[in-house]
Parts: C-alpha cells; structure tokens; sequence
C-alpha cells in the first residue's frame, strides 16, 4: 500500500483522545475507505508516522481493532486486516441485532410505566427527525435508555467492542437506513409496550439484518465505481 | 502465581490438534497477564473498585510494564476493567447478574456461529463434529473430556471461518479457561447435552436448531457456574 497520509491535524489525537484512540479511528477508516484490504499486514510505521505517535499506541490500537473484528493477529508476524466482506457485514451486524435484542429482552423484565413513557418521548423524536444528524442523535439517546433500562454492564462492555463498520453518521453515509430504522423503532415500541419479549427479539434481528444489505449494497456500489 | 511464559520447549512438547490449545500455548504475555487478572476477577479476589497497579503485576507475575499494559487494554475493552490514562486502571466488578449475562451473552455469539458452521460444514466437517462429541461423551478422564471440549470449540470457530464472530468472542471470553468441568461439575452434562442436540441439528441441516442448541447450553452453563459458585464458595485457588 502507498504509505498512509503524513501527520495531519485530521488523523491526531482529538480532545479526550489518546494516541491509541486516533489510531483505531484511522486503521477504521483506512479499512472501510477500502485502503487497507483483506489480508494486508497492517504498516505499524506508517500508521505511526501518520497520526504522529509513537509505536506503542499503536500496538495498543490494534488489541481493541482485534476485539473490534478488524484484525487479527498472528504472534511474532503482527496484525493483519480481516476481509470486509458480504459475511464481515452480515455477522456484524447479526451480533448487533442480538445484544439489542438482550437489551429488549432485559428491558421489558425490568421496566415500569413511567420507563416505557420515557422510551415513548424518545421514540417520538425518532419518528419526527426530519434530517440524518437529528435522527442520529434521537435514535442514540433512545437505544442507550434502551441498554440502561436493560441494567447489564457486560452487555454495556460488548456493545462497546462490537464496531461501527462505517465511520460517521451511519444513518446519512447509508441510504435508506434511516427510513429502515424509524419503521423498526416504531415496531419495537409497540413490542415492548405489551411485554412481547420474543417479537423484540425478532425486530432487532430484522432491523439489523436490513441494514446489513443497505451497507452491503453501499460496498458494492463503492467498488464498481473505483 | 507465575503465568507459563511461551517457550519454544512448550510449543514443540504439546503439538496438540486442537486450534485452541496451539493459540493457548503460543498465546502472548499479555494475553496471559489478561487471563490472570480476569481470573482474580471472577474468583472475587479482586472486586469492584479495587486498583490494579502495573507495577505490583509486573513484579508478581515476573514480566515487563508492557504486556501489562497491554492487557489492562485488553480488560478495559472487554468490560473487566475501567482504564483513563491519568487515573489508573480499576475492577469493574463482576456479580452474580453479570456472570449470567456473560454467558448469555456468550451464548448469542456461539449461536451464530452455529449458524454459520450449517451453512458451510462439509460432509467431512460434519463427521469430525460428530466424532469429537463420541469420543467427548465416551471419556472418563477429565482431562481428556475438556480437551474434546476445546477441540470441539475450535472446529466450530474454524468451521464458521467469520473475523466478526470470533472477535466477539475475545469481548466475551471463556472466563474460567483451564479446569473450567473442575469447578462446575454439572457442567459436564450440560455440554454433553447441548453438543448432542448441535449435532443432531447439524445433520439435519438445520440452522435454528443449532443456533438454539448452543444458545440453551452457554445459558445453562451460566447458572451451573452461579450455582457452583454459591455452593463452594467462590473459586478461590483457581
């Protein structure tokens, strides 16, 4: 690969960043913008030299990029990038639809009225965002009422590792999301007002299943044309 | 309590089949500094809000600040561990809802797998599976059984052949990884149970099945681990 752009103010650690964080943002995007592809070693010196560091942020980088499903590493050869890939896409966002679907489960066991009312507000605002940046952000506040009414840290812990495939706003980078998603949140509401922990299940699973083939058809579509 | 360093010695002398026990014997001092502390965490040696000091691991374990660094990341990223540059590293804690969740959560990711592993499982995959599980279900060593165990475990990683799953699995780990039947002895038949029915559903071809069977055993295994906690104590000298 052509060495990664020199050390810029865009790829440097941003406020509340450390150096291991900017690099993860950095090997993410490379991964996604198709610069770094499967099978490829991943330039430690490079992407060093990139965001301004030193090497040991990046190894720190690539622990979390591994537990993430970006790389892996082999012991003593160091890390290699994991394909992004039709399969890539599906599993990703099959395990998101799963531990949202926990979240429902926990959710409905241990919700009151006023909880659901509160779920209701923000379900609200979801369905009356107009545009991708206000969508995004009532779509984040309503799952993260979601995940806290579910009161688990560890699946707290694994939605944390469990990687935003696209860097951005999702909702605007990947068309048709966002309609997708106000559809399923609308869905949802109605499942976890009547207590249908199954039908929860199965809405998380959907939703996300639909947005994989929206991501896929975006990869696609990036490939043909470059 | 000193962690095996990866010797050369070690890798020639266990040569075993099975891709879990190459990655364990070749696994890096970080990753075993990692499965140390995750340990004294679910032993309840180290609890919530306790501070791990890089130093003090250092020295006890006899290894350099950097693998120990290395694996408070690791923990941090896992859940295990809070980690902020300034402030140090501390115990998340770990209670008897969040061994339940672990599994189950485990349980979710495995089920996939079973997934994948229908889709793609040749003939000859399928009759790997099936053997591993006879000889699994006729051992009377322990030793034997947990190796079928891991065998077992990493056809099904090796078989579904997804990154995405497998990482997954790093952020939910084995929590008890060595002597895992020692200290939850039902959990021996709950294995049995649930690989009999992966089987079954693998023969068949049927992807829900499978998913379902492995989903119900990590479930299972989550409330043996809880009761043979509650019973023995917690699993001091683990």
């Amino acid at each position: 690969m052509a060495r990664p752009a020199t050390a810029s103010t865009k790829n440097a650690p941003g406020v509340g960043e450390t150096g291991g964080d900017a690099v993860a943002r950095y090997v993410r995007r490379l991964v996604f913008e198709g610069t770094l592809t499967d099978g490829q070693r991943l330039p430690q010196d490079d992407i060093a030299d990139a965001i301004g560091v030193s090497r040991i942020p990046v190894r720190e980088a690539i622990i979390v990029l591994e537990r993430e499903g970006w790389v892996h590493v082999v012991p003593h050869r160091g890390a290699f990038v994991n394909a992004l890939d039709e399969q890539a896409v599906l599993d990703r966002f099959a395990l998101y639809g799963r531990f949202y679907g926990f979240a429902a489960r926990r959710a409905i066991e241990r919700m009151t009225t006023h909880d659901l009312t509160t779920l209701n507000v923000h379900a609200d605002r979801i369905d009356n965002a107009a545009n991708p940046s206000v969508f995004e952000r009532a779509n984040a506040h309503y799952l993260s009422a979601l995940v806290h009414l579910a009161g688990s840290n560890r699946l707290i812990a694994v939605l944390r590792s469990t990687a935003q495939i696209v860097p951005g706003n999702f909702f605007a980078i990947v068309p048709n999301t966002m309609t997708i998603q106000k559809a399923g949140i609308a869905e949802l509401q109605v499942a976890l007002e009547s207590g249908e922990a199954t039908e929860a299940t199965r809405i998380f699973a959907a939703v996300e299943h639909r947005h994989a083939l929206e991501v896929i058809a975006l990869l696609n579509e990036r490939r043909r044309s470059a | 309590m000193k962690p095996k360093e990866p010797s050369t010695a070690d890798r020639s002398t266990r040569p075993s089949s099975t891709g879990v026990r190459r990655r364990l014997t070749r696994a890096s001092s970080a990753d075993q500094v990692a499965a140390h502390i995750r340990r004294l965490i679910v032993s309840g040696e180290l609890t919530k809000g306790d501070r791990l000091r890089q130093e003090d691991i250092a020295d006890e374990l006899g290894v350099s600040r950097i693998p120990v660094r290395e694996a408070i990341i690791a923990l941090d990223s896992e859940g295990w561990v809070t980690f902020e540059n300034n402030r140090g590293a501390y115990v998340a804690g770990l209670e008897v809802d969040d061994i339940r969740d672990h599994f189950e959560l485990r349980g979710l990711v495995f089920g996939l797998i079973a997934r994948r592993v229908v889709e793609t499982a040749t003939d000859e995959d399928i009759a790997t599976f099936d053997d591993v599980f006879h000889t699994m279900m006729a051992a009377t060593e322990l030793d034997v059984f947990t190796e079928m165990n891991d065998r077992f475990i990493g056809r099904l990683i090796k078989v579904a052949n997804s990154p995405r799953l497998t990482a997954a699995l790093m952020v939910t780990p084995a929590i008890l990884p060595t002597g895992f039947f020692e200290y939850v002895p039902a959990g021996r038949q709950i294995q049995e149970h649930g690989y009999r029915e992966f089987v079954e559903a693998l023969k068949a071809r049927s992807a829900e099945q499978a998913d379902s069977a492995l989903v119900a055993t990590l479930l299972r295994q989550g409330d043996a681990v809880v009761e043979a906690f509650a019973s023995t104590g917690l699993v001091a000298g683990a």
